[in-house]
């Protein structure tokens, strides 16, 4: 395995980050406009559990404490796959195990500010980019987007219809979202885009809107047999990959997964963890698909808390 | 209000409506898509029985009652809600309803009794000269009057 040289990924190495909580990105050098760098920060909601995606399997107290939930390295007998004598992946996260040879991936345990136990705070703290997320109003990414996009709205989409937290602030952001209704008919569009020139939100949001789905349209019509696939984390993050790799498109995508609060049913290698982490692999493969030209300008961060 | 009157409710609901700021900023904010919904649903005499209907397309718009993502609840600033993408399956959603939920409601008297006094002329004179009653009715409830709160 290539070591990873924290400053080369801090610059916007190729990597892919499983990160306990928000410690590393202020230093990421986004800081020159026009950017080619991409940005992917994918927020696992609900408190992914560190210990069961890679586990301390030399730690003594780990076996002792997590018990049956303790699983063994393969040279034991076991599923976990070693990272090197202390770590071990989860069987299910096999699919990056080979970004990780590669020197591409990067586990990172507990870091964080001090924990209370509130999701909640967590979440805001991860989001807002600040210790107090009381003191400040705006998501990170969005400070981000003030100081390298302006005014340009393109330049960073959320894979979903609300905008998370982290996007929030006065720099405009793009939602995407699979569509299930009916799309308006292109008249009706029209009537509605002359109703809304006098409003600058609607309007803006609007343009924006036809314009990804026109986009949209033109990947799904290039990939046939995807209409119709479910529009699970790893078809988002497909989109996603294909979206930053456009030379026109943003350079900041935001992905969220929740459902990783598995307090009860959790297992070891099935159970409710197993599926949940298989999806995860599958979608950072499936993300890295379209954007391989540009992977080596390209930071993928997946994200956690525990309270 | 509260502490002079120990907590009367019928004087603190009184003392809000009489507040002038209650009555400032007409359309600074965007409904939310529930409210979207709602509106769209009472403003066409949408029926009870086809609330499943409502909680399905509330779901699309990206606001399931009761689901929040957080456990902050859904966002409560317009600009939460107002994502391109968002906005326009608001549209999708306007034109969708009008043409397959709206049944037999004339669009012209909608449209005064619903928008005025706060509607354009021009957004009323769109929706009279729309080339149909479903794109008349969708215009409506897409229409910023509509939209915004």
């Amino acid at each position: 395995m290539t070591p990873i040289d924290r400053r080369a990924f801090l610059h916007g190495s190729a990597g892919l980050s499983i990160s306990a909580a928000l410690a590393t990105m202020p230093g990421l050098a986004l800081a020159r406009a026009p950017v080619s760098q991409r940005l992917v920060v994918l927020m696992l909601r609900g408190g992914m559990d560190g210990l069961a995606a890679v586990a301390p399997y030399a730690d003594v107290n780990f076996k002792r404490i997590r018990g049956p939930f303790a699983l063994t390295p393969r040279s034991d007998g076991g599923p976990l796959i070693e990272l090197d004598e202390f770590f071990g992946l989860h069987p299910a996260l096999a699919p990056i195990y080979g970004a990780y040879e590669e020197g591409h991936f990067l586990p990172v345990h507990a870091v964080g500010v001090s924990p209370n136990r509130s999701h909640f705070r967590a979440q805001d703290v991860l989001e807002r980019g600040d210790p107090d997320p009381n003191d400040v109003a705006d998501g990170w990414l969005n400070r981000v987007l003030q100081q390298v996009a302006g005014s340009d709205p393109g330049a960073a989409v959320t894979m979903g219809r609300a905008i998370p937290k982290i996007l929030r602030g006065p720099a405009l952001v793009g939602s995407w979202a699979p569509v299930r209704l009916s799309p308006a008919p292109a008249d009706f569009l029209e009537s509605v885009r002359a109703n809304y020139s006098g409003d600058a939100l609607l309007a803006t949001a609007l343009s924006q809107g036809i314009r990804l789905r026109a986009e949209t349209a033109r990947l799904l019509d290039a990939e046939p047999g995807q209409a119709g696939k479910q529009w699970n984390l790893v078809r988002v993050a497909e989109t996603a990959g294909a979206f930053l790799a456009a030379s026109e498109g943003p350079r900041i995508a935001v992905l969220q997964r929740g459902g990783w609060d598995t307090h009860a049913g959790q297992g070891a290698v099935g159970g409710r963890i197993g599926p949940l982490f298989t999806e995860l692999a599958q979608a950072l493969v499936a993300l890295r698909g379209p954007l391989q030209a540009v992977w080596d300008k390209t930071v993928v961060v997946a994200i956690t808390e525990f309270g | 209000v509260f502490l002079r009157t120990g907590g009367d409710l019928r004087a603190i609901a009184l003392a809000i409506i009489s507040e002038p700021a209650a009555w400032q900023h007409y359309f600074s904010k965007v409904r939310t898509p529930i409210e979207l919904i709602v509106s769209a649903a009472r403003a066409t005499g949408f029926h009870e029985r086809d609330s499943e209907r409502l909680f399905d397309l509330s779901e699309q718009l990206g606001q399931r009652p009761f689901d929040a993502k957080s456990p902050a609840g859904f966002p409560d600033r317009c600009e939460d809600w107002m994502g391109g993408q968002a906005v326009l399956e608001r549209v999708d959603f306007c034109a969708e309803f009008a043409a397959t939920d709206v049944r037999s409601v004339h669009p012209a008297t909608l449209a005064r009794d619903i928008l005025r006094p706060q509607a354009s002329a021009a957004t009323l004179t769109a929706i009279t000269r729309a080339p149909s009653r479903a794109h008349a009715i969708g215009l409506m409830l897409a229409s910023r009057e509509f939209q915004r709160r």
